[in-house]
């Protein structure tokens, strides 16, 4: 049985982690920590449950960005009319996570911390910054650069996350001549719904009018992999003209950089294969699609 | 017509059990508690494949709150059990076979008590090497499982000599059919409370398809006489077959026995994923072979089962999967070879299609397969070698003359689904495409594809097979109906009570439907093998004409009418329908108190019977109420309640029948004499960038006589199709090493209201050959056989591709895209 604390402020919340050290944990939703003790992992001796702590809670628009506590439920992520409309891809992922019970208890916060989220390609592409309590102070990082840090560990963050923030586009000046965004998120798992992912990958593309690659952002998860920016294959990218050509080389480069982890059930061919296809095809649909629009 | 709410009209009813089950209010029998319970755990093998050495059970006896930790040697029967061979033991002595097999069991105050007293309980093993599949079973060398083997049962069946037939073939197909091991994931998890009581009886609450078998299994292992064992069965929360063998019953009562109190187990998600039951895993080779017409000249067929640790039904589910990979078709030679084999994988069993479902998985393959290589339409080829109405049975034996091939090939080409396809044929170009959203998302293919079903019911030759029922006058005037068949979701219950209603003229409120007991109902066999609707239809039928006549005799008797201006109807006996009728006139509810009063205080000249009075000759006005003049005022009326009945009758009024489920007149076990055939057309989509499949529309024509009760013929349908939704798809009981890879329901993963989105039409054909009375054949299995084959066959015709193994996988599917 777990001790569980009710720390009221991020602070407190750090001074309990920093006693228990590795002994202290903390919850958030619980629904991903549940998963880990059904199968097996030890309960930690103390539970810091962070729900009280104000910091954590509540959505602000603030100076263009906007800010998302890290107890946010995954179901107001899903809802949200904001969110919704600046960020479709957050939106997206939120959807596609388990099923309404625990849309309603898991958090956002917990699911950047475990790592393995479905959330984290839609914030990579997105251009994530991530404000952490680390004990002495505030820390401000990429959720690029945290997951880069992290080099494939599983092991808990010992900082405390206290939110997401996302950078609010600009409206464009002049409707129509300026560039094109296309955007996607898909997650693949071994059913229609409910289910962990196999795959997920996210892409946002900023185009010139002509359809040359002006930003790229491609990420890929699922499954047990530690979510990736995939680096070299938006280095082909920028730049460039979209064309056939140029997507049947992203699809090889695709391939070759994706890092999936394989389980019992898929292959790390079937993982590497799907994320390119989903990707390089997703890409040059939407952009035939806007086009011809 | 198609089968749905609209169609059906009235005899679409909310089912007796249905209020309760939605509202939550229904408590199952693993819901159920008593005062000063205790707690039981079994404690189960981590290893496949061990030798014990020793268990030292006595630190968990010493734990306060423990009250019994019971080991081989506290059995004080037969130490085995299985409904067919008794090899699995109840608590293992020397040697564990399986990861789910028992090696004691412990009844403690609660369930954290009975969790650390299995911690507590030291058994030393040996690890034995591991026979992980079929293969490695029959190897030479292979480590034996059992004292005669690792064959639990091989069966044949040969007919001419298809190497010589062979030879003359201008095409022959050969494929190897991979089966994966579904689970029956039922909702409510195996367990039961069990109950010692005063006078030294036993009373069982658990599910179970047989009370009677499970009280026999019971008293071999407790060495209690059978009648000491009381079992109460039903409501089941699902069983698909999972729950027609033991499973925690024999802990359960041996604890309760051995502490004299009350002892509840319930096993959770992974303790049922681990020791359950589920469907053999098959490899099943096939090599068929047609001449230049595509008439088949050779069918050879190579079955290879993986059983498991012990027998159960093994054989049964081997000799029904023989039968089944012959199915309707006519072949020139035949020669099947099948061999069910033990390994240290989980236990095979029972399940839902009982072998058949990998069978016509194969079977219909081939058939899709034989019709490419003769460039023939694929339903074509099947209507060119399909069985006639007078045909014997797939082993050559006699079976009821039946149609139900050809109305179900009929109906499927009728369907607009299948239409849709053969105008995709012959269209010049076809396009295979759906669009998403505005463009056409390329990667998209759909395809339309059927399979063939034919279904055998009941045991099969050789197997004993009863039937029968129970219908009484109870003595509070309730029409109380006992029959041996279990309430497992199915809607046995809603099936019973819309015949009780049809057959007979009664109303819900007049019935108490009683099952699931072994101390009142009669023994009528398991409610298996789409047996149950057949056996009651039967029964039913053979206990009116006694029943309704005595019924009808003895209220004749005390209203001083003759019997033939009465008959059986809502809340009791009334005056004759045919008068009414004949007169135009509707029948009212007639004062139920008054006729009661009446009747009781037997002044019958109280009771306004002068329309029928008036007739004069009681049989005239039955046999010829058109023609007979009576008085205007005729009306039906409620003359008699049973309740009044029930209390004046001198003796009670009961009936009962006991009979045999009809069998072939043929020396092979397991053959059968009844069969339902069925058709199922698809159209699936595939995502070639993610290998992915997705069912859009369903089509299933199923010819299985009267439609007993539509609700429960759609659920059984639509719910056995997405069965087999789950079984083309995503279900597959991994195992790796002898563990479960996946433990719950996070990795082994059912079909969701998502995945089995889509249309879905159902055909019932009800039309039976003339003569033909063994009335509506059961159709509990055949919805979850057909869809596995269909969905490939689907496949085939979006991408060109046959696959041969389930669940598919998505990478032999999926594509590098184009991009233009
Ligand atoms: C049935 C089921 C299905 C699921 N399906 C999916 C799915 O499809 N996709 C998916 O992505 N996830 C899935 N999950 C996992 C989980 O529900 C989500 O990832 C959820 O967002 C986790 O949030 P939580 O608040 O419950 O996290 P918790 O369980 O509370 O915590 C998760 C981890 O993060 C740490 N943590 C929590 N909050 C913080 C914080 N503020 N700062 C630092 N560390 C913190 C915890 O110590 C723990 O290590 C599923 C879970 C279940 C039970």
């Amino acid at each position: 049985m777990s001790v569980i604390w009710h720390p009221q402020d991020a602070a407190e919340a750090i001074r309990l982690k920093e006693t228990f050290g590795a002994e202290g944990r903390f919850i958030s939703g619980g629904t991903w920590l549940s998963v880990q003790w059904e199968n097996g992992a030890p309960r930690p001796g103390h539970l810091i449950d962070v729900s009280a702590i104000p910091a954590m809670r509540g959505i602000a628009v603030q100076s263009k960005a906007l800010t998302l506590g890290a107890m946010t439920p995954l179901s107001v992520a899903r809802r949200d009319p904001l969110i919704g409309k600046s960020f479709p891809l957050l939106r997206e992922a939120a959807r596609s996570i388990a099923a309404p019970s625990i849309r309603n208890l898991g958090t956002i916060g917990g699911n950047i911390a475990c790592k393995t989220g479905d959330l984290l390609p839609a914030l990579l592409v997105c251009d994530a910054e991530l404000n952490w309590h680390d004990g002495h102070r505030l820390i401000t990082e990429s959720a690029s650069d945290w997951l880069n840090g992290t080099r494939g560990e599983t092991k808990p963050p010992d900082g405390l996350l206290l939110q997401v923030k996302l950078a609010l586009k600009e409206t464009p000046m002049f409707e129509g001549a300026a560039e094109r965004v296309i955007e996607g998120y898909h997650k693949i798992g071994r059913r229609e719904a409910f289910t962990p992912s196999v795959v997920t990958a996210a892409y946002r593309a900023v185009l010139s009018p002509e359809g040359v690659v002006q930003s790229i952002r491609l990420a890929a998860g699922g499954g047990l992999m530690i979510p990736q920016r995939l680096t070299e294959s938006e280095s082909l990218l920028i730049g460039r003209m979209m064309s056939p050509k140029l997507m049947e080389r992203l699809y090889e480069v695709i391939l070759r950089e994706v890092q999936p982890r394989q389980d019992a059930f898929v292959s790390c061919e079937y993982r590497k294969q799907t994320t390119a296809a989903v990707m390089s095809a997703g890409l040059w649909q939407t952009y035939r699609e806007a086009a011809s629009a | 017509m198609l089968l749905n709410r609209q169609s059906s009209g009235e005899r679409w009813r909310a089912r007796p059990d249905g209020p309760g089950k939605v509202t939550g209010a229904l408590a199952y029998l693993t819901d159920r508690t008593a005062p000063d319970m205790l707690i039981g755990r079994v404690l189960r093998s981590p290893h496949p494949h061990a030798a014990i050495l020793a268990i030292h059970a006595e630190k968990a006896r010493a734990l306060p709150g423990v009250h019994a930790v019971l080991t081989y040697r506290d059995v004080p029967g037969l130490n085995g059990y299985g409904i067919a061979v008794q090899d699995q033991p109840v608590l293992c002595v020397d040697r564990v076979r399986y990861v789910g097999d028992a090696v004691a069991a412990v009844a403690a105050d609660t369930d954290a008590i009975a969790d650390q007293a299995l911690s507590l309980i030291e058994v030393e093993y040996r690890l034995l090497p591991i026979v992980e599949s079929p293969a490695a079973a029959l190897a030479d060398g292979a480590p034996l499982l059992h004292g005669d083997g690792n064959i639990l049962h091989r069966t044949d069946y040969k007919r001419g000599d298809v190497d010589v037939a062979f030879a003359s073939c201008t095409h022959i197909v050969e494929e190897v059919y991979d089966s994966p091991r579904q689970m029956h994931t039922y909702m409510e998890t195996e367990g039961g409370l069990f109950v010692p009581e005063k006078d030294g009886r036993l009373t069982v609450h658990s599910p179970t398809q047989h009370g009677f078998m499970d009280r026999l299994q019971l008293s071999r292992i407790t060495g209690m006489p059978e009648e000491r064992i009381r079992i109460l069965s039903s409501p089941i929360g699902g069983s698909f077959g999972g729950k027609d063998e033991l499973n925690v019953q024999p802990y359960g009562a041996l604890l309760a026995l051995k502490t004299n109190r009350p002892v509840k187990i319930h096993n959770s998600r992974k303790e049922s994923v681990r020791a359950g039951l589920k469907r053999h895993p098959m490899v099943i080779a096939m090599k068929t072979g047609i001449d230049a017409n595509g008439a088949i000249l050779a069918h050879q067929v190579k079955i290879t089962a993986d059983t498991g640790p012990y027998a159960t039904l093994g054989a049964e589910v081997l000799n029904f999967a023989t039968e089944h990979a012959l199915g309707p078709y006519r072949y020139g030679s035949v020669e099947v070879d099948s061999v069910s084999v033990y390994t240290n994988n989980g236990m095979s069993g029972e399940f839902r299609g009982f072998g058949g479902n990998q069978a016509i998985f194969a079977l219909e393959g081939q058939m899709d397969r034989l019709a490419d290589a003769c460039g023939m339409d694929p339903w074509d080829f099947r209507l060119r070698n399909m069985r006639e109405s007078d045909a014997p049975g797939p082993f050559g034996q006699p079976i009821a003359p039946t149609n139900g091939a050809k109305q179900a090939w009929d109906a499927l080409e009728a369907s607009s689904l299948w239409q849709e396809r053969r105008q995709n044929e012959s269209a010049a170009t076809v396009l295979r495409s759906e669009s998403s959203g505005g463009m056409k998302a390329p990667w998209l293919k759909t395809g339309i594809g059927a399979a063939f079903i034919m279904h055998g019911s009941g045991l099969g030759v050789g197997i004993p097979d009863p039937g029968g029922g129970r219908i009484k006058l109870a003595p509070d005037g309730k029409i109380e109906v006992q029959f041996g068949y279990e309430e497992c979701g199915q809607g046995l219950l809603a099936s019973l009570e819309l015949m009780l209603i049809e057959q007979f003229g009664f109303a819900p409120e007049d019935l108490r439907l009683v099952i699931g007991d072994t101390d009142v109902v009669p023994n009528s066999g398991s409610t298996t093998a789409s047996r149950a609707t057949t056996m009651m239809w039967k029964s039913l039928q053979r206990l009116r004409p006694g029943f309704q006549k005595e019924l009808l005799a003895a209220a004749a008797a005390l209203l001083g009418l003759p019997e033939e201006l009465l008959r059986l109807g809502r809340g009791g006996i009334w005056n004759s329908r045919a008068i009414g009728e004949n007169r135009g006139n509707r029948g009212r509810e007639a004062d139920v108190e008054y006729a009661d009063l009446a009747a009781a205080a037997g002044d019958m000249a109280g009771i306004d019977i002068s329309g029928i009075a008036d007739t004069g000759s009681g049989n005239a006005a039955c046999k010829h109420g058109a023609d007979v003049d009576v008085t205007e005022d005729t009306e039906e009326r409620l003359l008699l309640t049973y309740r009044a009945l029930a209390g004046k009758t001198p003796r009670p009024i009961v009936a009962e029948t006991s009979f045999a489920f009809p069998a072939s007149p043929f020396p092979r076990t397991g053959a059968h004499y009844l069969y339902t055939f069925a058709a199922v057309a698809v159209k699936a989509e595939v995502n070639t960038l993610t290998g992915r499949v997705r069912v859009l529309e369903q089509y299933h024509a199923v010819a299985a006589g009267p439609v007993v009760n539509p609700q429960g013929y759609l659920g059984q349908i639509e719910g056995g199709s997405i069965m087999a939704l789950g079984y083309a798809l995503t279900e597959e009981a991994l195992m790796q090493q002898g563990q479960y890879a996946t433990s719950n329901l996070d990795t082994y993963l059912i079909p969701t209201i998502a995945d089995a989105a889509g249309e879905m039409a159902i055909e019932p054909i009800e039309e039976l050959p003339e003569g033909d009375n063994y009335g509506p054949r059961g159709i509990g299995e055949i919805g979850s056989v057909g869809l596995a084959p269909a969905i490939l066959a689907a496949v085939h015709d979006a991408t060109g591709k046959r696959l041969n193994r389930l669940p598919i996988d998505p990478l032999q599917l999926a594509e590098r895209p184009a991009f233009t």
